[in-house]
């Protein structure tokens, strides 16, 4: 394995430092930084929390508290570097022959912060508060034909997890890497907060600050390499900045596209930029005039300019979409021919639908890179003959209880893999169906892909839905986009990640030169 | 009528009031003439993001590739006509109430006069964001509401001025001569308090500037593509640090018509307070 033998690496080095870092003479003769992980110092992150607020909980994480949660938790899973699911704490899982059941076998002599052994136990314990209908933890969704009560401990390291036949069997892997953070069965999200992640708690302001140390007995061998991490809370972008510009804080994750230029003027930091499955879509409602009519979605999808939308709002840090999410699935069907800005047809299917003299359509946007897609897509849309009101609203409306009814919206989610995204947003039992799609081979399709555990099966039924989505679903997914993160040169470890988590795990990175 | 002219004139003399004049004649001839100027529809997507400032485009292009020239140019209408609009119905409404309670006295006076307290216990930018958060973004909504924010403002100095008015003997001989109440209001009392109310309206038309700017910034004010200073504050100020003509521009031209309001407001006063010593 690639982490253990930079780990074993990170070791030996950390065992020669003490006597050679004050003699300012590194090995090979480099200057003080090195490129090999090495042990000590401190970090310090500074993330965005908006609502000043946040906390500490495994599976309810609310603002930069999912941040905190790579500090703290340990996950049978984990996301690998091509945002795919790797084994993490599980060291075998397996599937039984009628998909009906995980078997989940936890690696020998695991820990947690507070000396405990990692048992079956724990693992039922953590996967039932998450689904805990009083805890009411938004990614519970996720798990919706677990047979809670039928989770079973087979020994002291192995689990059983039933659910319905035929149900989301296939996306538990891609659930946990999420949110599925392991705590022992005494876990208190406020008075105990113990994982088996890379640092262990120290304090925790809410809104403010926060401080973990290295938890020694970390899965990893070798692994975390700092002493200790702070993980520093800012309201805005700005300030932000200027405390990276200051040296009060190393690494700024989520960076946006706008300080991107100014940081790489600036030699002191690198900008790492991740390509991601991030995706940006503008709605279209099925159920509501003029998107009843498929030959206006397809006009629609036609009066993109992709290129120039990703140029311009996502200032050319992403790649253009071909109206489907998930590119890096294993699964993804990359044999639908890539769709492109084409006026004539548009105006021509416009026409034949009725709309020859014109069409309003009014596109809600709640602001940020949404409303600026929006503006530049009415700009295009003009083009066709289709005049698109931009109406921006409040973030709290445009989520509000209204959320699913808006006409033509601006869209879009973070980077995850087809089967999660789908029960998110326009498969059979998507809560967050904008587009009101509901195609009933569609739904058949994604039913089977659920309960499919081979791949290459799973690739033919996913490839078909895939094919429906893109002739007939509402989404017009115009790009994605990539994350940015900016790192100060003094660390090493931060590399371009598919899911956009570079900047974010904390048991890869390390201080090159401990003398700062 | 020559009095008047030549009050005029003194007031006019002022270098202050002059300068003050020049600045917001100049920034609404610059709001109002400039669209006609504009080298490209503020909507255009003609350049790169946060392109810098060339041949082409002095100010060079904005958070999605505007010509940010062509939308200053675009952008000032809104503010001048909102803020003006906003200070000229606080100064009528604000005045007919306040001269209403000043003559009126006893029960009206006070409910007057206790709604106002009210009112002006609320702040105003409060007050503004809440109306407009609840009734939506429509200019005219905004404009009303900025209206009766002020308008509080004006009653009280209206109708403390028209007090000491209102005893006199010319309006005690208009009220025997039997002249209607309306009439004595509007052509007896209201030219003698005239001159602190219009230096009160440029007081306000400043502060107008200032609060339209700041919801349009705040994104309750005019909705984007509109072209309009505030707003093109905030759409740009992320990328202040690379293009920062695009910010600078608007705060410019904001800031130079809330100060030539200001000096002329303030240098009216000044001279006006001025020739009523030189009278008494």
């Amino acid at each position: 394995m690639r982490a253990g033998l930079a780990a074993g690496g990170g070791l030996v080095l950390g065992g020669l430092l003490p006597g050679c870092s004050d003699g300012g003479k590194a090995p090979e003769g480099a200057a003080v930084l090195t490129d090999t992980p090495r042990r000590g110092g401190t970090v310090r992150f500074g993330v965005i929390e908006g609502g000043q607020a946040g906390n500490l909980d495994a599976h309810k994480p609310v603002g930069s508290g999912a941040f905190r949660g790579w500090a703290l938790y340990a996950k049978l899973w984990e996301w690998g570097l091509d945002a795919r699911p790797k084994l993490a704490l599980a060291e075998e899982t397996e599937v039984n022959a009628d998909a009906t059941e995980w078997t989940i076998r936890l690696h020998k002599g695991l820990e947690f912060h507070h000396g405990k052994t990692i048992t079956a136990d724990d693992v039922i314990f953590s996967l039932l508060r998450l689904t805990d209908p009083q805890l009411a933890s938004p990614y519970a969704g996720y798990l919706y034909s677990l047979l809670r009560n039928d989770v079973k401990k087979l020994d002291e390291r192995t689990v059983r997890i039933p659910f319905e036949k035929g149900a989301g069997l296939v996306a538990l892997a891609e659930c946990w890497m999420s949110w599925g953070g392991i705590v022992p069965t005494d876990y208190d999200p406020v008075s105990n907060v113990v994982g088996a992640g890379p640092y262990r708690l120290k304090s925790f302001t809410p809104g403010q600050r926060s401080v973990f140390t290295r938890f020694d007995n970390y899965f990893k061998a070798g692994q975390p390499y700092f002493d200790q991490v702070e993980i520093l809370d800012f309201s805005d972008q700005t300030g932000r900045l200027q405390a990276l510009q200051a040296g009060q804080i190393d690494i700024a994750p989520n960076l946006p596209f706008e300080q991107l230029a100014f940081l790489q003027a600036d030699p002191r930091f690198e900008v790492v930029a991740s390509e991601t499955d991030v995706w940006h879509s503008f709605d279209m409602n099925l159920e509501k005039a003029p998107f009843d009519d498929p030959r206006v979605r397809r006009a629609f999808r036609l009066i993109a300019d992709r290129d120039e939308l990703v140029a311009r709002v996502l200032q050319g840090q992403g790649r253009v979409a071909n109206d489907l999410y998930s590119p890096s699935d294993p699964a993804f069907n990359h044999d639908i021919p890539q769709r492109r800005q084409d006026l004539a047809e548009a105006t021509r299917l416009l026409k034949e639908a009725g709309h020859g003299n014109g069409l309003d359509v009014e596109l809600v946007t709640a602001g940020g890179a949404g409303a600026n897609a929006a503006l530049v897509f009415a700009q295009q849309a003009k083009k066709a003959g289709v005049n698109v009101t931009v109406t921006k609203v409040d973030g709290s409306i445009f989520t509000g209880p209204k959320r699913n009814d808006w006409t033509f919206s601006t869209g879009g989610s973070v980077s995850r893999p087809f089967l999660l995204t789908v029960q998110q947003h326009d498969g059979p039992r998507a809560v967050g169906n904008k587009t009101h799609f509901k195609d009933p081979r569609f739904a058949e399709l994604i039913t089977q892909a659920l309960g499919q555990p081979d791949l290459d099966k799973r690739r033919a039924l996913i490839g078909e839905a895939q094919r429906i989505q893109h002739e007939s679903g509402g989404m017009l997914i115009w790009g994605y986009s990539n994350v940015l993160d900016a790192v100060s040169k003094d660390i090493g470890g931060v590399t371009p990640d598919r899911t956009g988590f570079a900047g974010w795990r904390t048991d890869r990175i390390w201080r090159r030169s401990l003398t700062a | 009528m020559s009095a008047h002219a030549s009050s005029l004139r003194t007031v006019l003399s002022a270098r202050q009031v002059r300068f003050g004049l020049v600045l917001t004649l100049a920034v609404v001839g610059f709001a109002l003439f400039g669209p006609l100027f504009a080298p490209h529809a503020h909507t255009d997507l003609v350049g790169i993001t946060y392109g810098r400032p060339t041949a082409g485009a002095p100010l060079g292009y904005d958070y999605i590739g505007h010509d940010v020239w062509s939308r200053v140019l675009a952008g000032g209408v809104s503010v001048v006509w909102m803020s003006l609009a906003a200070a000229a119905i606080a100064l009528a409404a604000g005045t007919a109430l306040g001269l209403l309670a000043a003559f009126a006295r006893r029960r009206v006076d006070q409910a007057i006069v206790w709604f106002t307290d009210v009112f002006m216990a609320f702040p105003d930018l409060i007050l503004v964001l809440l109306i407009v958060s609840m009734l939506g973004r429509d200019h005219w909504i905004i404009v009303l509401t900025v209206a009766v924010a002020f308008a509080p403002g004006v009653v009280r100095l209206s109708r403390g001025i028209a007090l000491g008015v209102v005893n006199q003997e010319f309006v005690e001989a208009a009220e025997m001569m039997g002249y209607p109440r309306s009439r004595i209001l509007f052509r007896e009392i209201l030219p003698s308090i005239l001159t602190p109310l219009l230096v009160h309206l440029g007081i306000m038309l400043t502060w107008a500037v200032g609060m339209l700017s700041g919801l349009a910034f705040l994104g309750y004010g005019v909705a984007p593509p509109a072209a309009d200073w505030g707003l093109m504050i905030n759409e740009n100020r992320a990328g202040l640090l690379i293009q920062p003509a695009a910010v600078f521009g608007p705060v410019l031209l904001i800031a130079l018509f809330a100060l030539g309001t200001n000096l002329l407001a303030e240098g009216v006063g000044r001279v006006t307070s001025r020739i009523e010593e030189r009278k008494s």
